[in-house]
């Protein structure tokens, strides 16, 4: 009898006992991260039946288990995933953000500043206001492209870091992998060396931590096996099973050597997986951040600078600098980059060349050739060209594709693919061609006079060139004899053409003495020179066209160089260079703020779950110290029993008959 | 509903960071001025701003070609009102040398006058603006465009005429050419004014005209086609340069000869010249040096005939017609600069409105409202202060606290 109230006595005492070390075990690890807090399960032994009465045989610790909800946790690992994803790509681009933040620094006050310098030259052309002018021009035009450079620089910063970061993030992967596989294997173990069926719930927690933590990287899914977990990552790939870890590496992305992507190691064979097969976590938010903002930047602003160098150039080439010679190009320009797959069996290398820098986009394009086709899709929306079911089996038929053209060398092979980048150089390569202040084209090549013999009120208007105009198209002046309403006198073999209300009748090659018809107010050109001519003119009368070889006052081809600034030469011909600026910085704009807006939701989200799973699994102190309090009143009443069985068994020992 | 304790300490931490962040943006856009810190503040506020910026940049840029215009157009018109008033005088000179009264010597003191004001001409001619550039020699502006010649002054300018964009849409002439000032004298409708001798008594009847295959030789020089005493010959000489062009030739009816660029048919209408018959042959359109030359060389010629004096009043009268055209062209010249100037006010005033619409937008977009910003910093910072003290008064209730 005794016996048996002390063994209650005892098992309740255990039990308090596993209570009050379990209740400071959650003290213990109230700020443990991933710990889920362990209650004690007890449960009444099994009774005795002592002639038909059944007497309580005291308690028993049937499972110390923790309170973890499968379900809970999952979601926090998903929301984990998605907000890491958004909160890594927000934070990269606010250094985007932050390079363009200071209205005063940026490209936009160097764009003005040139212009204004470009201005300043059309008033003083020459002399040494012109000097002058012409340094400040110079100087401007390098201040301008070296903003250029030092944002691309900063963008290529921002770009290796982006590198850097994969490779880390990848290595991270792999030890979590590697950690879980581990757990893996010793969780299993100690539970087929529990008797009881107990659970390592220390380790446990320790494996769902490492999942989350796992899920901050990418995004994973895990299929419990057993004891086990197989963790998947991407589109399936399997990352852990069972004891077996699949590494990833970084590697070399095919079509672009400076480009980190992401393989997956399994069976020794390296798989290259594709940027969008691994969404989530910090790995989702780099690859979006790289794709969808980092390249769009840089093209953006590469086209800025390309369109910009290339009408300024054209501008320029159509006038005359001090020397008396015909501008050459003021800015370098950066070319399309071109990358040959390294898969490539054929050995066919490909060039891309601008034809008209105005209709360039921000997209890069593929290039791909199937034994007989080529292929080129456009990346920002997959269309391809030549459009279905047209088809070009040279690079010459497939035209000029979005101011691109195409050639190449060597011969191709089924399934070689090129990666065609036409602004991401840009910025970068922006520079000033010339550096002598003489060869700022400032002047227009041609000049036109009326003599004085004139006896009409015939006037000739100051003469314009296009890009077929060269030196040796006035090697010697034209004076354009005026008789019975017609023109002769047009060098000999010149494709003469007079455009009046837009309609153009050529008149060319020119033969000697062939009367031109004169309509007032025409627009009357040959070899590149164009001049308009109005009035009644007297027979007789002459109107001189030749080279400009004195007139370094002439500052008309500044003027139209100044008026670039206004003229829509970007983006299809639809903005101006500050407009596909300002452009380049709404885009970004805008896309910070989007993120900022999901990442501030995201971040809510994420928290609602943790708290959500918090306050099922977390520790709550107060709690703690009452359950300590519990604990410690059934052990002491469990003393006390034992005390009295003690006591009962003394007062039949001290019977004396 | 429990709450765990790190729950409480997470909640409530990330609370008063959230209101710390907050804080700090208001107090940076304080301390900055501006509205938005970054693009992603406000992107379309951003991209407008840069819009604006550049139009506003643009009109601050026309407004300086407005005054480099200004500039030129002025000291343009100071010359301008020089030249007027060295040509007025020059009217005043010439009228008054057709004074009858007047000796050979009174005529000479008045062509030394002349010979001042023509230099004085020559030099406003050759006027540089501030920077060192020929004010009228077109696009030609580093060499003057006048040079002196004995035949009054050679234009080496071209007709560039310099342009300025001084609005939107608007390029303004900022140079005029000396040409269209100084020259531009038209004396006849064709291209060569032909003046028969004064003393002339024979019908016969000279044109002129530029021969186009050898334009190229023409000089601008006078000619003078003489018949000699018999009236059956003529010759041709260079009357500026005095050099004998076509020797004695001669002459039957209709006759063509060209000589220097001239193509000069003589004609019997119907009658013969007369023996001692001569013809000038001006270029038709000449400028007012020559025309001050002429009258010099004129004025300084002894008048001991009659036919010398009906000469003189020959060019005299052709002098007064001449320089009444030249003051004309350079008043009509100056009313173009004038209005010039007037536009250049009238787009001024425009181009300050337009500046302060600019302006004032991009305030709009851009600049912080102090007041709004400062309550807002005070609203937060209360709200922190009572985030802070709330948090440090609810964490630090706890059971342990009673249990001894």
């Amino acid at each position: 009898m005794g016996s048996n109230i002390l063994s209650i006595g005892q098992s309740a005492l255990a039990a308090a006992q596993i209570g009050i070390a379990t209740t400071g075990h959650n003290i213990a690890n109230a700020s443990t991260v991933g710990y889920n807090r362990q209650v004690v399960i007890q449960s009444a032994n099994a009774p005795q039946n002592l002639g038909g009465n059944f007497i309580g045989q005291g308690t028993q610790v049937s499972e110390i288990s923790r309170v973890y909800d499968q379900f809970l946790g999952q979601q926090v690992n998903a929301s984990q995933s998605s907000s890491n994803q958004v909160s890594t790509y927000y934070s990269q681009i606010q250094q985007i953000n932050n390079l363009i933040a200071d209205p005063s620094a940026g490209v936009s006050p160097a764009l003005q500043d040139f212009f204004k310098s470009v201005q300043d030259l059309a008033a003083s052309p020459n002399g040494t206001a012109g000097s002058a002018a012409r340094q400040s021009t110079l100087s401007s035009a390098q201040a301008l492209s070296s903003r250029f450079n030092s944002l691309q620089g900063q963008l290529d910063q921002i770009r290796s870091g982006v590198n850097d970061s994969i490779q880390s993030t990848v290595g991270s992967i792999n030890s979590y992998a590697t950690q879980i596989s581990q757990l893996n294997d010793s969780i299993s173990k100690a539970q087929s060396a529990s008797n009881s069926g107990g659970v390592p719930n220390d380790l446990l927690d320790q494996r769902d931590q490492l999942v989350t933590e796992l899920s901050k990287l990418t995004k994973v899914s895990v299929i419990p096996d057993g004891s086990k977990y197989n963790v998947f990552i991407g589109s399936g790939q399997p990352l852990v099973v069972g004891d077996n870890v699949n590494t990833l590496q970084a590697a070399q992305s095919l079509t672009d050597p400076s480009r980190v992507d992401v393989a997956y190691v399994a069976n020794g064979q390296t798989v290259l997986l594709g940027e969008n097969s691994l969404p989530g976590g910090t790995l989702g938010g780099l690859f979006d951040f790289r794709a969808n903002t980092l390249d769009v930047a840089q093209n953006s602003l590469g086209r800025v600078a390309i369109s910009l160098a290339s009408t300024f150039n054209d501008q320029h080439k159509l006038g005359q600098d001090l020397n008396g010679q015909l501008g050459g190009n003021f800015f370098n320009v950066a070319t399309p980059v071109t990358n040959a797959s390294s898969n490539n069996t054929g050995t066919e290398t490909v060039t891309a060349s601008i034809a008209s820098a105005g209709a360039l986009t921000t997209s890069d394009y593929r290039l791909q050739y199937d034994g007989t086709n080529y292929k080129l899709t456009r990346l920002s929306d997959g269309i391809a060209f030549p459009a279905p079911p047209a088809t070009a089996t040279t690079l010459a038929a497939l035209g000029t594709v979005d101011g691109l053209t195409f050639a190449g060398t060597g011969t191709p092979a089924a399934g070689d693919e090129f990666l065609i980048k036409p602004t991401v150089n840009g910025a970068s390569s922006l520079s000033v061609a010339i550096t002598d202040i003489s060869k700022i084209a400032a002047a227009s090549p041609v000049t036109t006079s009326v003599p004085s013999t004139n006896t009409g009120s015939g006037a000739i208007s100051a003469g314009v060139v296009d890009s077929t105009y060269t030196a040796a198209s006035l090697s010697s002046p034209v004076k354009l004899a005026f008789s019975a309403n017609a023109f002769t006198g047009f060098p000999v073999g010149s494709n003469v053409s007079v455009t009046n209300n837009g309609v153009t009748t050529s008149y060319g090659p020119y033969v000697a003495n062939t009367p031109v018809p004169y309509t007032s107010g025409a627009t009357i050109s040959f070899s590149g020179a164009g001049f308009k001519v109005s009035g009644s003119p007297a027979n007789g009368d002459v109107f001189n066209v030749a080279a400009n070889t004195t007139g370094t006052g002439d500052s008309r081809n500044a003027v139209l160089l100044a008026g670039l600034q206004t003229k829509n030469n970007v983006a299809g011909n639809t903005t101006t260079y500050q407009g596909a600026y300002a452009q380049f910085v709404s885009l970004v704009g805008n896309k910070t703020h989007e993120l900022e807006v999901t990442s501030a939701s995201e971040t809510q989200l994420l928290a609602q779950n943790v708290q959500a799973q918090q306050s099922q699994s977390g520790v709550n102190l107060d709690e703690e110290a009452t359950n300590l309090l519990r604990y410690q009143q059934a052990y002491q009443a469990a003393g006390k029993l034992m005390q009295i069985a003690s006591q009962l068994f003394s007062v039949l020992l001290n019977i004396n008959p | 509903m429990r709450i765990s304790t790190s729950t409480i300490y997470d909640t409530g931490g990330s609370r008063i960071s959230d209101l710390q962040v907050s804080l700090n943006k208001t107090q940076q856009q304080i301390a900055a001025g501006r509205k938005i810190l970054t693009p992603s503040d406000d992107p379309v506020g951003s991209a407008r701003a840069l819009v604006i910026t550049q139009a506003d940049a643009i009109n601050d840029q026309y407004a300086i070609n407005r005054q480099n215009a200004t500039s030129s157009l002025s000291t343009a018109e100071g010359v301008l009102q020089s030249v007027t008033t060295t040509v007025q005088n020059v009217k005043t000179l010439v009228v008054s040398a057709g004074n009858g009264s007047l000796s050979d010597a009174d005529r000479g003191y008045i062509a030394t006058q002349l010979q001042g004001s023509l230099d004085d001409l020559i030099s406003y001619a050759n006027s540089t603006d501030g920077t060192g550039g020929y004010l009228f020699a077109g696009f030609s502006n580093t060499t003057a465009p006048y040079t002196k010649t004995a035949n009054g002054a050679a234009y080496t300018g071209d007709q560039g005429q310099r342009l300025l964009q001084v609005d939107t849409s608007r390029q303004l002439a900022i140079s005029d050419v000396g040409s269209a000032i100084f020259g531009n004298i038209r004396t006849s409708t064709g291209q060569f004014n032909i003046v028969p001798g004064s003393t002339n008594t024979g019908q016969l009847v000279t044109t002129a005209a530029i021969d186009p295959a050898t334009q190229n030789a023409l000089t601008g020089n006078d000619y003078q086609v003489v018949f000699d005493n018999t009236g059956a010959n003529f010759s041709v000489l260079n009357k500026t340069t005095g050099a004998t062009v076509v020797p004695s030739t001669a002459y039957t009816s209709p006759q063509t000869i060209t000589f220097d660029g001239i193509s000069t048919t003589l004609t019997n209408t119907p009658g013969a010249p007369a023996p001692g018959d001569k013809f000038t042959i001006q270029s038709g359109n000449q400028d007012i040096f020559k025309t001050l030359t002429d009258v010099i060389k004129a004025l300084n010629t002894p008048t001991t005939t009659v036919g010398a004096r009906t000469d003189l009043s020959a060019v005299l009268a052709q002098t007064n017609n001449n320089v009444d055209k030249s003051l004309s062209n350079v008043l009509s010249s100056r009313a173009t600069i004038g209005t010039s100037l007037k536009e250049i006010d009238n787009l001024n005033s425009a181009g300050d409105t337009v500046g302060l619409v600019y302006k004032q937008s991009l305030a709009d977009i851009q600049s912080l409202d102090y007041a709004k910003a400062i309550t807002e910093l005070n609203q937060q910072q209360v709200t922190l202060q009572a985030a802070q003290q709330s948090f440090v008064k609810t964490s630090s209730l706890s059971l342990f606290q009673y249990i001894n």
